[in-house]
């Protein structure tokens, strides 16, 4: 063949190509992965997980439960993702996007010739149908509330194949966090469904694993029910290694159920698992002392964002309704009142006898482990009974010659806490400061309820004196708390739903954590932040105790086991997990 | 016959609707429902757990949601399940497979020990085999099913054996729970029996040995056993559910106590449902035996 045959060949050849790639109106299929540098493993084996539950459903829309997000998590991937490590927002099915229009605009890129785990392409078609069933009020997707701002729905639109472009209402701090947990869905499996109003019972968990794709390193391969969840490796995986190679390196991964902690750690200890996450601090010792269990990985990630507190409630009762408590809420709504409580209570003590050491003192609800926003300038107060008698004393309290503590009226300051009976560490730590108040003359009684009679009670009667809850947030990002800290949001615990901010220190955290939402510089965010956990310290509206570290052990040949302090703790990089050579390659027997 | 059997199924039909009005009842009084916990989230608005109650028709009285049930129920729909959003039968089927398998293979067992045991301590009462049985049936009664499982579960983690969440945990840790009483009736029963008249009778004219016991005292006793039969096997069914919560054998029990702890109304009324309706089939086949044994049962009054 001359240079000139060679020639002519090569510009048929590249002509027929382009004009194939118009005819099917599509680029041509470069896949854009994403390479973690620095990750390099071996490919092989498989991972057993033992959850304390079994997951509910594989429906992305309605994963509601920690176990159902675990898994759901595995089979899918989101846009934006929150970087479990560095707790920052990092493009993740998003080759990258840019923001305009005053924050109000974000223009996303897709990475190209990506497909989903039943090798179907996805497209910028296949996000504006995943944002169209999530902000469905009809369907009713609990993220629906994540993607309404400034009181509308985010607007999603195709640019291009792989361009979306997602318009806000009004300007959003850090708007791509919210796209965390947002699974993509793929348009040719479930648009049909959606259409026929059939989207809400799709991915039930006896689904067909053929009827099941996503964009996460996993896909379905089979579910018994009551006993296991199997998930193999999904070969169309976005994600490369170190050398270029495929992730993720298990060939699979299982899911069992234990049905409690303990059990869990039981399975572990038997070599029935791989790893354990989520564990308390009790089991974490038993751990560490079993001799089985030697060689296991043991980390403690420090503490989380987890934050357990006491709260007051100060919702106003009907008129009529319960003279007594209407008394007591009296008390509880003084500022001295509750700061002598919080000066009162051991939290050091709290950190070693319920947490055997492995927990935070919090004096705020942001924990250590949000470095980016807790504020170093909240006063952490050393235990003092001396200063809150002193306090107590200056709201108009006295003490009667049997030392208990009386108001004006010579009434006994005599209160309930009620807490989960079904949480071990929250009872436990409500039995100390029982006992912590009772050096202040003040007779408390604890009540452990029953988990959903308590909310019941806290959240829709309002019969209660006093409640010990913790929150875990979703999010590093103080927008994520919006409900909680705005008078008006149904998670304001201590008075739920104001119509109009009942103290003036309310009013300023609405109108500080309202302005901190739109605001773009980060600077200016962490200023109006601090100032909100300044006015909570002073305040005390939450009397915050201490935050557990996150806690969980793997055997010993399993790589790149690292917790994070974000849901889910242990699986989060479970792509790049993977058994070291010359070890069980299982997981599944063997001791740790 | 067919007078006593339309009695019975009465029985059993009034017996079915006393206990899903009861169990739904109860699941109703529960403060909170399946979604007070997605409240807690502070992401997640109000309005947003209310449509999702809507959906489950939480939002509609109680009496109502209890009729559109059982005339459903009638027709074998059980419900949604809330928290799984699929059916109730979907959901109970495999794990109610699971569940029998395990009552039946206890009770099985349960029975093969206990008969073994009472005819070895009926043949020679006072004897060391007598004895050691009273002892043993003391013990076990005294311990509960629930300590049992716990103790074995115990054993298990530390040696391995039986395996965690295995069959043969579950079956011992339930098999021991339901022998006893069993061995206790049914020594009474053979004692009684090789004290009859007719066995003297049978005795004198020389039978004795393997033939008196067959043919003579086991017959005689089989009719207070036979009413324990089906009684036996609904107690074991309602052991059952507590036992695989703690052994982790995957049945309906850990199903049924998630169930209760979240609200999921359908599924509690269900298995309730299904649990009555064991009960009731077991008392019914026991009563169609000694329908088919005892003459007296037959004769009408």
């Amino acid at each position: 063949m001359t240079w000139r045959q060679e020639a002519g060949t090569l510009c048929a050849g590249i002509f027929l190509l382009g004009t194939t790639c118009l005819a099917a109106g599509r680029l041509p299929a470069v896949e854009e992965t994403e390479q973690l540098p620095g990750v390099s493993g071996q490919a092989g084996g498989a991972l057993v997980v033992y959850q304390r539950a079994e997951p509910k459903t594989l429906n992305p829309l309605f994963g509601f439960d920690v176990s159902s997000r675990e898994v759901i998590g595995r089979l899918n991937a989101d846009l934006i993702t929150i970087n479990r490590k560095t707790l920052r927002a990092e493009p993740a099915l998003a080759r990258s996007f840019t923001v305009g229009g005053g924050g109000r605009v974000y223009t996303v890129k897709l990475r190209r010739g990506l497909k989903f785990s039943d090798g179907e392409p996805f497209t910028a078609d296949d996000v504006v149908f995943s944002f169209r069933a999530y902000e469905d009020g009809k369907l009713g997707a609990p993220q629906r509330d994540l993607l309404i701002v400034g009181g509308e729905p985010v607007k999603v639109e195709r640019v291009d194949e792989a361009t979306v472009r997602i318009t806000l209402a009004v300007p959003y701090a850090a708007a791509e966090r919210l796209f965390d947990s947002v699974a993509m869905l793929p348009r040719h499996l479930l648009e049909r469904a959606y259409e026929d109003g059939s989207l809400a019972k799709a991915w039930a968990l006896t689904a067909e694993p053929a009827a099941i794709a996503g964009l996460g390193p996993y896909r379905l391969k089979q579910y018994v029910a009551g006993e296991k969840l199997v998930l193999e490796r999904n070969p169309h995986y976005w994600r490369v290694d170190a050398r270029g190679r495929r992730l993720p390196y298990l060939d699979a991964l299982e899911f069992r159920f234990a049905g409690s902690e303990d059990a869990q750690v039981l399975h572990f200890l038997n070599g029935d698992a791989g790893m354990v996450s989520g564990m308390g601090a009790r089991n974490f010792a038993f751990l560490a002392r079993e001799p089985r269990a030697r060689g296991a990985q043991l980390v403690d990630a420090g503490p989380g964002l987890e934050y357990n507190f006491l709260f007051f409630n100060l919702k106003p009762q009907p008129p009529g309704e319960d003279a007594e408590r209407s008394v007591r809420q009296s008390w509880f709504a003084k500022d001295d009142f509750r700061r002598a409580v919080s000066l009162a209570i051991d939290r050091e003590a709290v950190v070693r006898l319920v947490y055997g050491g492995r927990a935070q003192p919090l004096w705020g609800p942001v924990t250590p482990a949000d470095r980016q926003w807790v504020d170093a300038g909240v006063p952490h107060p050393a235990r003092s009974i001396e200063q809150a008698r002193k306090l107590l004393a200056g709201a108009g309290f006295r003490w009667s010659p049997d030392r208990t503590l009386v108001d004006a009226e010579g009434r006994a300051v005599e209160f309930t806490i009620v807490t989960s009976a079904s949480n071990q560490e929250r009872s436990r730590m409500a039995t100390i400061i029982q006992d912590d108040l009772s050096q202040l003359g003040m007779k408390v009684q604890v009540a452990p309820l029953e988990f959903r009679a308590m909310l019941d009670r806290v959240m829709n009667t309002h019969r209660y004196d006093a409640a010990i809850f913790g929150l875990a947030s979703g999010d590093a990002d103080p927008n994520a708390d919006m409900n909680v800290w705005l008078s008006s949001g149904g998670m304001h615990l201590w008075n739920a739903g104001q119509a109009h901010p009942s103290t003036d220190w309310e009013r300023e955290i609405d109108q500080r954590m309202e302005r901190q939402m739109s605001e773009r510089d980060p600077g200016q965010r962490k200023r109006m932040f601090d100032r909100v956990q300044e006015l909570l310290a002073a305040h005390e509206p939450v009397i915050c105790i201490a935050s557990p570290d996150i806690l969980a052990a793997a055997r010993a040949g399993l790589k790149n086991f690292d917790p994070a302090v974000l849901q889910p703790y242990t699986l989060w990089n479970v792509d790049r997990l993977y058994w070291s050579e010359g070890q069980n390659r299982t997981g599944a027997s063997g001791r740790p | 016959m067919a007078w006593f059997l339309a009695r019975r199924l009465a029985h059993a039909a009034a017996l079915l609707m006393a206990v899903s009005a009861g169990t739904f009842a109860l699941a109703e009084l529960a403060p909170g429902d399946y979604f007070a916990e997605l409240r807690t989230d502070p992401r997640v608005d109000a309005a947003a757990v209310e449509t999702l109650r809507a959906r489950y028709g939480l939002d509609r009285p109680p009496l109502a949601r209890y009729g559109a049930w059982m005339a459903a129920a009638v027709r074998g729909d059980l419900g949604v399940s809330i928290a799984y959003n699929m059916p109730v039968t979907e959901l109970l089927r495999p794990r109610l497979g699971r569940t029998l398998e395990l009552a039946g293979v206890s009770w099985v067992l349960s029975w093969m020990a206990a008969l073994g045991l009472a005819m070895a301590a009926a043949m020679r009462p006072g004897g060391w085999v007598d004895r050691g049985t009273a002892w043993l049936v003391s013990a076990l009664l005294v311990v509960p099913e629930l300590l049992l499982a716990a103790l074995l579960v115990l054993v298990a983690a530390r040696t391995g054996v039986p395996r965690l969440g295995g069959f043969s945990l579950a079956v011992a840790a339930l098999a021991p729970g339901a022998a006893p009483v069993l061995l206790r009736h049914a020594r009474a029963a053979l004692r009684e029996a090789a004290g009859a008249p007719f066995v003297e009778a049978a005795r004198a004219r020389g039978i004795g040995g393997g033939r008196l016991w067959a043919v003579y005292i086991f017959p005689a006793a089989a009719n207070p056993m036979v009413s324990l039969f089906g009684l036996s096997f609904a107690g074991l069914l309602s052991g059952t559910l507590v036992v695989e919560a703690v052994t982790g054998w995957p049945g309906v029990g850990p199903l049924f106590l998630e169930a209760i702890a979240s609200r999921d109304f359908y599924v509690i009324a269900a298995v309730g449902l299904v649990a009555a309706a064991l009960l009731a089939a077991g008392n019914l086949a026991a009563d169609l035996m000694l329908y088919a044994l005892d003459p007296r049962i037959r004769r009408p009054r």
